[in-house]
């Protein structure tokens, strides 16, 4: 079994790309990474790429942080985006106004935000003015 | 319905905002209380279960507190589930007591969370920095934040409105200002709450619990020791989602709340429709709503509009004003069973369903009272 510690996600990041961990026995995608493969229970999983492309799951407009480096930022976006390769994971929003953001969005991965550490954090930002109307389905 | 324990004793700390006193000072006085309300000594009870706290002694508070009170008991652990450990205790207690483990058990939850948190905003900020959890903590997250994604979810999905959800609080706080010792007892209006500050959006703050200091204490015995005033535990069920968001692939439904309920009314042999009184953990508005639809009060997608509904659900104002601790869901419980409640008091009550969740709302426990015998 390979180990599921974030180190090739954020040396990834730090290159500007998005890694996931993919199932070699099935193919099934996920992130955060874990010790099996939640769809199949495989232990052989490896980290690949992925596109940085996927759908904003749900939002929230953040008032208060939890920390300096994000009250200084605030109101930002804290969101959650699906991957198109699987895998669901928390990130920030920007440049967008809350009011342009729809769940169900298209949304790309920037690799714009580096820390003192200098390490990249991946942020998500709209990948299209509006998802078709279609779209919206489930709500009727 | 065979009781699978019986609790014959309840006590409650003097608590409230800001009280100026240490945690481990709540949780003795209301473990003494528990032990005073069952009739007894603490020489006559051996087993506790205590909840670790957030802001004081996270390590082997059962010792510290059994260490408060003077007292060696035979069966000692501290547990943490988030918001739900009172309710996962008692779960335990009915266990350990079939297993033989003690005759009577303290399960007790308390925390200073006013007096103690740190008055440095930098300070209490500095707990997360350092990005400990790479998958969370770089994206500033607030407790408010994973309910605030399932509250808009469940906007945008079913048309649940602000109105609604700022309904729930209004309710709260009625019932609140008729009880004595309530934290919060000033009413409020639907206009205040949608125009409070917002925290993370949708959700403001009237739509977030109090922050308290408090204790609370039931002491269980085995249900053959059921007479009285004693209020037995006729069920109890729990589910796990997962802890990180990221686990639970639909937003609008909770599948570990569901089982957590479905187990509970099995073994009690009762459904949602015989609920008497219902006390349901409200971290935030939307976990109210979440906790009726999973629990099969409503189906899913209605519990806005089921929120202003009959079934009467925490008389004592709950954490949106009674206190943000944790165990007075079960005390309040008790004392409707015993029809003690000092207002709120629903005529006859008979079962009581608890819900403890946590996890935002993934992790989820149910205890089901009823009278002994």
């Amino acid at each position: 079994m390979t180990g599921f510690g974030p180190q090739p996600y954020l040396e990834a990041a730090r290159e500007g790309r998005l890694a996931l961990q993919r199932c070699s026995a099935c193919g099934h995608g996920q992130l955060p990474p874990m010790a099996r493969c939640e769809a199949c229970g495989s232990r052989e999983l490896a980290w690949t790429a992925a596109a940085g492309l996927g759908i904003l799951a749900s939002f929230a407009v953040l008032h208060r942080a939890p920390d300096a480096e994000h009250q200084a930022r605030v109101p930002y976006i804290y969101a959650l985006v699906d991957l198109d390769e699987g895998g669901r994971i928390v990130t920030n929003v920007v440049g967008s106004e809350p009011s342009e953001l729809r769940i169900g969005q298209r949304v790309r991965a920037v690799f714009r935000r580096t820390d003192d550490s200098g390490q990249v954090w991946p942020e998500f930002a709209r990948e299209e003015p509006e998802r078709p109307t279609a779209d919206r389905g489930r709500r009727d | 319905m065979t009781a699978r324990a019986t609790i014959i004793g309840i006590g409650e700390a003097d608590g409230g905002r800001r009280t100026g006193r240490s945690g481990v000072e709540l949780g003795a006085e209301a473990a003494l209380r528990a032990v005073a309300d069952a009739g007894l000594t603490l020489d006559a009870v051996d087993g506790l279960l205590v909840e670790s706290p957030d802001v004081e002694q996270h390590h082997m508070a059962h010792l510290a507190l059994a260490d408060a009170l003077a007292w060696r008991p035979r069966f000692a652990t501290s547990t943490g589930c988030g918001g739900a450990t009172p309710f996962a205790n008692v779960i335990l207690a009915a266990a350990a007591l079939e297993a033989r483990l003690a005759e009577r058990i303290l399960v007790v939850d308390y925390d200073a969370r006013q007096t103690r948190r740190n008055a440095d905003p930098a300070q209490r900020m500095a707990r997360t920095a350092g990005h400990k959890n790479p998958w969370e903590d770089p994206y500033g997250p607030v407790t408010a934040a994973k309910f605030a994604l399932i509250a808009r979810a469940h906007m945008e999905r079913f048309g649940t409105t602000r109105e609604q959800l700022a309904a729930i609080t209004v309710r709260a706080r009625q019932q609140g200002a008729r009880r004595p010792g309530a934290q919060l007892r000033t009413p409020v209006s639907l206009e205040e709450v949608l125009a409070s500050p917002p925290i993370a959006e949708p959700l403001h703050v009237l739509d977030c619990c109090v922050v308290s200091d408090w204790g609370s204490a039931l002491l269980l015995a085995h249900a053959a020791h059921g007479r009285g005033r004693a209020v037995d535990v006729l069920g109890f069920g729990q589910g796990h989602q997962g802890y990180a968001i990221t686990r639970a692939p639909d937003l609008t439904a909770f599948p570990g709340i569901a089982e957590s309920g479905r187990l509970a009314y099995e073994m009690a042999g009762v459904g949602p429709a015989d609920v008497d009184v219902a006390l349901l953990y409200v971290s935030f508005t939307i976990t109210l709503l979440i906790a009726y639809e999973n629990l099969g009060f409503c189906p899913i997608g209605e519990g806005g509009k089921y929120a202003s509904g009959e079934l009467p659900v925490n008389p004592h104002g709950g954490q949106l004003s009674y206190s943000g601790g944790h165990g007075h869901f079960l005390t309040e419980a008790v004392r409707q069973l015993r029809g003690e409640a000092p207002s709120g008091q629903v005529p006859g009550a008979r079962v009581a369903l608890c819900h403890g969740s946590a996890a935002a709302v993934l992790s989820s426990y149910t205890v089901i009272l009823g009278p002994p015998g």
